[in-house]
């Protein structure tokens, strides 16, 4: 959730939110909704989770900022599995082929070929090796490839701006393949990542691999010249390729800018396309050193740019993880972090009470990166460590003096407020001492209690919200780990309920989400996740969490390719609160209606069965 | 063969994605699905005049709409633009997507559906409503994407009309 110390930081975000909502809804729902209240319809259908948001939408941006942090992160997941998703569209069109291509017994031989690889040293297979990363191939694949062959299948001559094929030809392994979807798919995915990545219309995406077919992409003035190729782009396809398309466009600007989406106009470039089918059984194993090898880096570096992006992406989200797990640990600092192409290096400073985190890190990265921690054990009694640390870390602004004696941290001179609020959230800093005592120090510009207090309710909501509840398959029930970490919700839940007291800015509204992991129907998912929901639900309300704050909502399964089985079956909680003044008007208002409990139950009986009423 | 790419417009679940795999499949899927990206489908309607094949550009989320509406629109020869019936605010966003549209693409054929006809308990658009639309020249096509009503119509439709427009690239 958003603290107070960066909320100026998502403002413009915000705004961007609200032209978006502005756009999308208007205020027309908040009449109809609270006609439906009145009347005491209890049983509306379908859009009543939406209208609901909305209504509140109108009021205020209560719902915009809660739920800001969780749509940022749904979208950077979203896009994070966006590329592959829709090569997995593309796939099942031109995939069967590849099936058959790539048979079990090649990926054995692979298999093989990779472990007698792994065991050789030596200049060449470095050489390879590099090669084979550039490509971004697997090595065993790549060795294999490159003694066997590459082949272009498919020459696809595309409208840049409409993304409708022009013309295309297919070799004979692709007689069938439907490249008109492809095509526009093609135009589509290069939007997406224009828009992902922020890359300009020059930055073009220019490859997009799956299995061991990779589509080459050439962006033209007016047309784009895409080529499908099994096995390795090489010079000659790529070179041929971007002869091609400027021929085209040179020599036949007339049927371009006449093209009016009629194929049939289109026949004269197929010769030139034709010329693209480039197949060669045997590429020579082994040249001696050639000067393209260093031209090649070049090109190929910057044709791998705009993956890299997504790969960095990809990358960030786990360092972010590692980041926070680091955080989550006792008497841990983590003083800086590097990630080179094929490994991240974690600097941190640890008691030498504390554990090794290697395992977990490591765990975070799976086998793509290799994880190195760089613990420095420091006996964080020693003054001369700590001041270290304290300096080093925060790079006060106004250099205060610190002195540390059993349990205190002394602070004289100035210290920026901001600077003391990161003091007291730091994990390391109050694992070491109970008290920072500023008595002899000028805060600037001070936190009134009030804010101090903020930044308490905020380390709790951060806290609940952060938890997930994972389940076994189909059951609504937890284990007991799963269990004990359902207690802590709870106590934790219920000290922000006691520190709100009834102060629905703080506290506003306890937001149950329900999921199913990808087995069985629908239906049965959507069941599973709401019972899970319940589950929680029950619990919170037995340990005296108020039940009219409560909202659960079953989601069913909602495809994460990220995230294994385990991690699906889940639910999650997050604590909504109305921040502005004029928020809390409109609350008070609302419970002038005075409704009665069990209207409200049936309205939150509502909110919570959106979906089923939907398929009934 | 002629092609042409068309768009889906409208505020979130108003029934785009449901509407083209009516078209597309014939078959209606009650699972509410929001993705993000575009998503493409193809179908061949035979014309009086010739076949065209519309390549069929629906997005996904509503969020995206305003961060890629210019290149999700770049060459289209038109646009399905749709309101949901129970939801009579999807109207006001509509008037706005037509704006965008006309930015993006000058003056492009389009044609306007009412959906979720089934729903008649719910149904929320009045006479007045539908015709200022009328007068607007808007001339609403009640649809369901649920039983498949004038869905066919409403891609003829618009099929037809693109015919009589020339898509060349400006
Ligand atoms: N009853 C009914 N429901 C519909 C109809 N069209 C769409 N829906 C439902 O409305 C919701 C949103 O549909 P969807 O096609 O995803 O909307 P989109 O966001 O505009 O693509 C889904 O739950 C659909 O099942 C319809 O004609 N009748
Ligand atoms: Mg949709």
């Amino acid at each position: 959730m958003t603290t107070i110390l960066n909320q100026s930081a998502s403002s413009q975000q915000t705004d961007e939110l609200k032209r978006l909502r502005e756009l999308v809804l208007g205020d027309e729902y908040r009449d109809a909704i609270e006609q439906v209240v009145d009347k005491g319809f209890s049983r509306n259908v379908a859009d009543v989770v939406s209208e609901a948001i909305e209504i509140r939408n109108q009021q205020d941006d209560t719902i915009g900022q809660a739920l800001a942090p969780v749509v940022d992160t749904a979208l950077k997941k979203s896009i994070e599995k966006s590329p592959q998703s829709i090569v997995n569209v593309i796939f099942p069109i031109i995939g069967p082929s590849i099936r058959k291509a790539v048979s079990s017994a090649i990926l054995d031989l692979l298999l093989s070929i990779n472990q007698l690889i792994e065991r050789s040293v030596g200049i060449r297979s470095l050489k390879w090796r590099i090669e084979a990363w550039r490509e971004g191939t697997p090595y065993a694949k790549y060795i294999l490839l490159k003694n066997i062959k590459y082949r272009v299948d498919q020459v696809f001559l595309i409208q840049k701006e409409t993304g409708i094929l022009m013309a295309s030809m297919n070799n004979r392994f692709y007689q069938d393949a439907d490249n008109d979807l492809v095509s526009s798919m093609l135009t589509a995915i290069n939007d997406f990542v224009i828009d992902s990545f922020n890359a300009t219309e020059e930055e073009t995406l220019e490859r997009i691999r799956f299995g061991d077919r990779v589509i080459q992409i050439n962006v033209g003035q007016k047309v784009i010249l895409a080529v499908a190729v099994t096995g390795l782009v090489s010079h000659e396809v790529k070179e041929r390729a971007i002869e091609t398309l400027e021929s085209i466009e040179l020599n036949q600007q007339d049927l371009i800018a006449e093209f009016d989406g009629d194929t049939e106009t289109m026949h004269a470039v197929l010769p030139a396309l034709e010329n693209c089918l480039v197949e060669k059984k045997h590429i020579q194993a082994e040249k001696k050193s050639r000067p393209w090898i260093a031209y090649s880096l070049v090109l190929v570096g910057a044709l791998w740019l705009t993956l890299m992006g997504y790969q960095s992406w990809v990358v960030n989200q786990k360092i972010a993880r590692s980041i926070s797990f680091i955080k989550s640990q006792q008497a841990v600092a983590l003083l800086g972090h590097k990630l080179e192409s094929e490994q991240v290096t974690f600097d941190l400073l640890q008691d030498p009470s504390s554990g090794d985190l290697s395992a977990q890190l490591e765990a975070i990265f799976g086998n793509d990166y290799r994880v190195v921690v760089n613990a420095t054990y420091a006996n964080l009694d020693q003054n001369e460590v700590w001041l270290n640390y304290l300096n080093n870390h925060y790079r006060f602004t106004n250099k205060p003096q610190m002195d540390l004696a059993e349990g205190i941290l002394f602070i004289r001179g100035e210290i920026d407020a901001n600077d003391l609020a990161k003091l007291n959230q730091d994990d390391l800093v109050t694992s070491k001492f109970t008290t920072i005592d500023v008595s002899d120090a000028r805060v600037v510009s001070p936190l009134t209690a009030e804010q101090l207090r903020n930044i308490e309710i905020s380390k709790l909501k951060n806290k609940i919200n952060a938890v997930q509840l994972f389940f076994e398959t189909s059951k609504t029930a937890l284990n007991p780990s799963e269990q004990s970490k359902l207690r802590v919700l709870a106590e934790d839940l219920l000290e922000l309920q006691r520190m709100a007291n009834g102060d629905l800015s703080i506290l506003g509204q306890v937001l149950i989400l329900g999921f199913a992991d990808s087995a069985g129907t629908a239906q049965k998912n959507l069941n599973l996740s709401e019972d899970r929901a319940k589950y929680v639900s029950d619990y919170f309300v037995a340990q005296g969490i108020d039940q009219n704050l409560i909202v659960i909502h079953p989601m069913g399964h909602v495809d994460v390719k990220n995230l294994d089985a385990k991690q699906q079956r889940r639910v999650t909680v997050s604590v909504i609160s109305s921040r502005s003044g004029r928020a809390e008007k409109n609350i008070e208002q609302e419970g002038q209606l005075d409704r009665s409990k069990a209207n409200q139950e049936s309205e939150r009986r509502l909110l919570s069965k959106e979906s089923e009423e939907d398929s009934s | 063969m002629i092609s042409r790419k068309i768009c889906m417009l409208g505020s979130f679940a108003v029934g785009k994605t449901s509407l083209v795999k009516r078209f597309v499949e014939s078959i209606f899927s009650e699972k509410y699905k929001t993705t993000i990206g575009v998503q493409i489908s193809k179908k061949v309607v035979t014309l009086t005049a010739a076949d065209v094949q519309l390549l069929i550009w629906d997005i996904e989320g509503a969020d995206d709409f305003i961060k890629m509406k210019t290149r999700y629109l770049s060459g289209a020869a038109g646009c399905i633009l749709v309101v949901d019936g129970t939801r009579p605010n999807t109207a006001k966003t509509a008037n706005e997507l037509v704006e965008l549209m006309q930015q993006e693409l000058g003056d492009k054929p389009f044609v306007f559906l009412i959906n979720k006809h089934d729903l008649l308990h719910e149904w929320r658009i009045d006479d007045a409503q539908l015709k200022l639309w009328q007068a607007n020249g808007w001339a609403p096509i009640f649809t369901s994407a649920k039983t498949g009503e004038n869905v066919e119509l409403a891609f003829h439709q618009l099929a037809e009309r693109t015919l009589k427009e020339s898509v060349k690239p400006t």
